[in-house]
C-alpha cells in the first residue's frame, strides 16, 4: 500500500487487549506442551517433571528452612560486593575524571576489564579465598566494578557545559561546583551504570555459587540438579526467578529511570 | 490541464472516534508551467494539500488527477517531492542520493550515475558526488534534493517549504540560484511557504488557505513576468501583493471576509 | 600522548607485579609471575589437551556466537517490526535479559546432555536476546521521514527493506552482535568450567587442581588479550563503518 489513507484509526486500548492476549497464549501453549510432554508425550520425568511435582516441591521447599537460609547467605553476598564494587567503582570514576590525561587512560583500562570474559579469573579467585562467601564478593565486586567505573566516569566527564558555566558565573567554589553541579548533573549516567551493575551481580553471584559454593541459592540449584532430584532443581529455578524479579522490582524503585526529574 | 483538485476533502479520525476536519472543498487547477505557491496559518493543512497532490495521502473525499488520470499513489515521475528538512539518506553519498528515484525505479547503475551527475551539474553539485550529506551545509542539502527531485523528470514539482530550515541569508542566496533552475524548467510547480516573500516572488498564482479546516480562502495572481530578478521584491506589484497576504494572514477577521468566489478575479 | 601514558601504566603494572610475587609476599604456589608465565607459554601450546581444548572452545564460541546472531538478528527484526509481537513480548525479552541464565544450565545438561553440544546452545541461548534487543533498539532509528522519502520515490519493499531500513538499523544490529558475541563467549566458558565436557573451561580446572598456576595465567591471560583485541577490533570496524553518521557512535547501548 503505497499511499497512507488519511482516516487514520489510532486505537491504544485494543493494542494493549491484543497483546496481553498474545501473551496469554503464549503461557498457556507453554504449559499446553510440558502437560502434554509428561502425560501422551512421555518425557522421562528426569527432564521434564511433572507440573504438579514441582509446584510440589516449590511449596514444600518455602515451608523447609533451607531455602532461607540459602538465600539469607545469596542476599548478603549479593549486597556486599554490590556495596564494594559500586563504591569503589565511584572512587575510580571521581578519581579519574579530575584530568583529561587521567580519563583518557582509565577508560580503556576500564572497557578492557569489561571485554575480558570475567569467569575465568573465578578459578584463582577460589585458590586464594577458598569456597566460602568471600569467593563470591570478591568474584561479583570485581566483575561489577567495571561496567559501573566505565558509565560513572562517561557521567562525570560528559557534565553539561552550561551547568559548568552557570556555577561559575555564580561564584561557585571547587566544592560547590563537585558536589551541587556536576555531581546532580551526572545522575542519570551514574544511575543507569549502577543498574547494570547490580544486574551483572545478581548474574555474578548466582553463577559464582553454581560453579564451586557452599552454600547459597545457586549451589542449592546444581546440588539438586546434580541428585538428579529434576523437580525440585525446577522448583529451585523458581524460586531464583521470584528472587531476582523481587529484586529488580527493588531496584527500579531505588533507581527510577527519571532520576535526574527526582533529584 | 497538469493537476486538478475537484471537492477535495480530508478528514482525520482520532483516537476517540471524533472526525476533524483537514482540510474542506479544496477545487484546483494548475496549468502546465504554471507555478502556484500556497500560503496559510499554521496547521492549515498546506503540507497535506501537497501530499495528496502527490499521492502519498489518499483524500476522504473528492480526487486529485493529473493530466486526466486519477491520482492514487506516488509516482515520481508525474509528481516529485522536494520536502522540507531536506531528508536525504545520510548513509547515500551525494550522488546517489541524487538518483535515488531512479534506483528505486530500477535503473541501471549506468543510467543512475550518468542521470546523477547531470543533475548534480545542474544545481552545481557536481564536485561533491562522492560526499556524504552530513559534510554539506543545509543549502546545499537542499538543492541534491532538488536535484533528486529533478532526476526524475516529473511534470510537477511538489516543493514542500523547501527552503523553510534555512536562514534567511541561504535562503536569499539559495534563491537566485535557484530561481534558473526553479523558473526556466517546463514543469509545474507547487510549492508550499509560511514565507511571504517566498509567496509572492515565485508565484504566477498564490493560493491562500484559510485556517484548519483548510478551504482556498483567495487567489492572487502575479502579473510580473518570470524569471525574476531580486530586484522584484522592491517594486509596486510586490508591495501591493505582500501587504494583502499579510493582512490576510495576520488579521483574523481579514481571512473570514475573504471566500473563494474573490479567487481567480487577481486583486 | 596518552596511548604513552596507557602503555606505561601497563608496562608498569606487570613489573609491579613481577617484584611483589618476587618478594613472596603472597603464597607463591596461588600466584605467578610474569616472567614465569611467559616461560610456561610454550609447556601449554605443547600440550596436546590444552590445543585440543582450545579448538574446542574456539568451535563452540564460533557456533553460539553464529546462532545467537543469526536467530537473534531474524526474531529482533520480527519483534521490532510487527506491532503486537512488539507490544506482548519486549517487555519479557526484557526481562529475560536480567534474568542469570546461568540458572538454566542443569536443563540444558538434562535436554542436550553432557557434551559440547549443549555447550553451545547454551552460549546461543546466553548471546540470543542481547542481539534481539539491540535489534529493535536498531529498528527505532529509523526515521519516518526517510520512509516518506522512500514512499514519495515509488520504492519497492525490498528497496525500502535495502535502502533504508538496513542501513538505518545497522548501529544496532552492530552492537546487538557484540553483546552477543560477548555474552556467547561467556556463556560456553560458564558452561565448561560448570561441567567437564573438554574446552578451555576444563582445561583450568585441571590446571588449577593440578596447582599448575603458571599454566591457569596463560590460558586466562592469552584468553583475555584475545577478546581485548577483539573487541578493539571490532570497535575500529564500527567506527569506520559509521562514517556517515551525523553524530559521532550513537550506538545502541541497550543491554550489557
Amino acid at each position: 500500500m503505497m499511499s497512507a489513507t488519511s482516516t487514520q484509526v489510532i486505537s491504544g486500548p485494543s493494542r494493549r487487549l491484543k497483546a496481553n492476549l498474545l501473551r496469554l497464549v503464549v503461557i498457556v501453549a507453554f504449559f499446553g506442551i510440558w502437560g502434554w510432554a509428561q502425560g501422551p508425550g512421555e518425557a522421562s520425568t528426569l527432564i521434564v517433571p511433572k507440573i504438579g511435582d514441582v509446584f510440589n516441591e516449590f511449596f514444600s521447599f518455602l515451608r523447609a528452612g533451607e531455602v532461607y537460609d540459602a538465600l539469607r547467605v545469596t542476599l548478603i553476598e549479593l549486597v556486599i560486593a554490590l556495596a564494594i564494587g559500586a563504591l569503589s567503582a565511584f572512587a575510580v570514576a571521581f578519581w579519574s575524571a579530575r584530568t583529561d590525561l587521567r580519563a583518557k587512560v582509565v577508560e580503556p583500562l576500564l572497557v578492557w576489564g569489561y571485554l575480558v570474559p570475567h569467569v575465568l579469573f573465578y578459578p584463582i579467585i577460589i585458590l586464594w579465598l577458598g569456597v566460602g562467601m568471600s569467593s563470591k564478593i570478591a568474584y561479583a565486586a570485581s566483575s561489577a566494578f567495571f561496567p559501573i567505573a566505565f558509565n560513572c566516569l562517561r557521567a562525570f566527564r560528559s557534565v553539561d557545559p552550561k551547568y559548568v558555566a552557570l556555577g561559575r558565573a555564580y561564584g561557585a567554589s571547587p566544592r560547590q561546583m563537585d558536589w551541587q553541579i556536576k555531581f546532580r548533573a551526572s545522575i542519570p549516567l551514574a544511575a543507569a551504570g549502577l543498574r547494570i551493575g547490580c544486574a551483572l551481580t545478581m548474574v555474578t553471584v548466582l553463577v559464582a555459587e553454581m560453579l564451586s559454593a557452599t552454600n547459597g541459592l545457586g549451589y542449592l540449584l546444581k546440588y539438586y540438579s546434580q541428585s538428579f532430584n529434576t523437580a525440585r532443581s525446577y522448583a529451585i529455578i523458581l524460586v531464583i526467578l521470584l528472587v531476582v524479579g523481587l529484586f529488580y522490582m527493588l531496584i527500579s524503585k531505588l533507581l527510577p529511570r527519571d532520576m535526574e526529574r527526582r533529584a | 490541464m497538469a493537476l486538478q483538485a475537484k471537492n477535495l476533502e480530508v478528514t482525520y479520525r482520532t483516537a476517540d472516534g471524533r472526525s476533524v476536519p483537514a482540510l474542506t472543498d479544496i477545487n484546483l487547477d494548475i496549468a502546465d508551467r504554471e507555478f502556484v505557491t500556497i500560503i496559510g496559518p499554521s496547521g492549515c493543512g498546506k503540507s497535506t494539500l501537497l501530499k495528496c497532490f502527490g499521492g502519498l495521502l489518499s483524500p476522504s473525499s473528492g480526487e486529485v488527477s493529473v493530466n486526466s488520470e486519477a491520482v492514487t499513489e506516488p509516482d515520481p515521475n508525474r509528481a516529485a517531492f522536494v520536502f522540507q528538512d531536506y531528508t536525504l539518506l545520510p548513509w547515500k553519498n551525494v550522488l546517489d542520493n541524487a538518483a535515488v528515484g531512479l534506483h528505486f525505479d530500477g535503473k541501471s547503475k549506468d543510467e543512475c550515475r550518468a542521470k546523477g551527475q547531470e543533475m548534480l551539474e545542474l544545481v552545481g553539485l557536481s564536485e561533491f558526488a562522492k560526499q556524504y550529506p552530513r559534510e554539506l551545509s543545509g543549502g546545499m542539502q537542499q538543492r541534491v534534493a532538488v536535484a533528486r527531485a529533478m532526476a526524475m523528470d516529473p511534470d510537477i514539482l511538489l516543493m514542500d517549504e523547501p527552503f523553510g530550515a534555512l536562514d534567511e541569508q541561504t535562503r536569499q542566496k539559495l534563491g537566485s540560484e535557484m530561481g534558473r533552475i526553479l523558473t526556466e524548467t517546463e514543469r509545474s510547480v507547487v510549492m508550499v511557504t509560511h514565507s511571504l516573500d517566498e509567496a509572492v516572488f515565485w508565484a504566477d498564482r498564490i493560493i491562500v488557505l484559510s485556517a484548519r479546516p483548510g478551504r482556498i480562502a483567495k487567489e492572487i495572481e502575479v502579473k510580473a513576468p518570470r524569471p525574476r530578478s531580486l530586484s522584484f521584491i522592491g517594486t509596486d506589484e510586490f508591495a501591493m501583493i505582500r501587504s494583502e497576504l499579510f493582512r490576510l494572514l495576520e488579521v483574523p477577521s481579514a481571512m473570514a471576509g475573504a471566500s473563494s468566489t474573490d479567487a481567480a478575479a487577481g486583486q | 600522548m596518552h596511548r604513552w601514558v596507557l602503555l606505561a601504566v601497563v608496562i608498569g603494572l606487570l613489573v609491579v607485579w613481577e617484584v611483589v610475587s618476587r618478594l613472596e609476599w603472597v603464597n607463591p604456589m596461588f600466584i605467578s609471575r610474569p616472567s614465569d608465565i611467559v616461560a610456561a607459554l610454550p609447556d601449554v601450546f605443547g600440550d596436546e589437551k590444552a590445543v585440543d581444548a582450545l579448538e574446542t572452545t574456539g568451535t563452540s564460541i564460533w557456533w553460539a556466537v553464529v546462532y545467537a546472531v543469526i536467530a537473534g538478528i531474524i526474531g529482533g527484526y520480527l519483534l521490532g517490526s510487527i506491532q503486537i509481537l512488539r507490544d506482548a513480548f519486549f517487555g519479557p525479552v526484557n526481562f529475560i535479559i536480567g534474568i542469570p541464565k546461568s540458572i538454566f544450565i542443569p536443563i540444558f545438561l538434562l535436554v542436550f546432555g553432557i557434551n559440547t553440544q549443549a555447550a553451545i546452545y547454551y552460549g546461543a541461548f546466553s548471546g540470543i536476546f542481547y542481539v534481539m534487543i539491540n535489534v529493535v533498539s536498531g529498528l527505532d532509528l529509523v526515521e519516518d521521514r526517510h520512509m516518506m522519502v522512500a514512499r514519495a520515490y515509488s520504492a519497492s519493499w525490498w528497496h525500502r527493506v535495502r535502502d533504508i531500513v538496513l542501513p538505518a538499523s545497522l548501529p544496532g544490529v552492530f552492537a546487538g552482535i557484540w553483546y552477543g558475541i560477548k555474552n556467547g563467549l561467556q556463556g560456553v566458558l560458564i558452561f565448561e568450567l560448570f561441567i567437564s565436557v573438554g574446552g578451555l573451561g576444563s582445561l583450568i580446572k585441571t590446571y588449577t587442581n593440578r596447582l599448575e598456576i603458571d599454566r591457569v595465567f596463560v590460558v586466562v591471560l592469552g584468553v583475555s588479550i584475545v577478546a581485548i583485541v577483539l573487541g578493539e577490533l571490532w570497535s575500529a570496524i564500527e567506527r569506520r563503518l559509521s562514517r556517515w553518521r551525523p553524530s559521532a557512535t550513537a550506538s545502541a547501548d541497550t543491554a550489557t
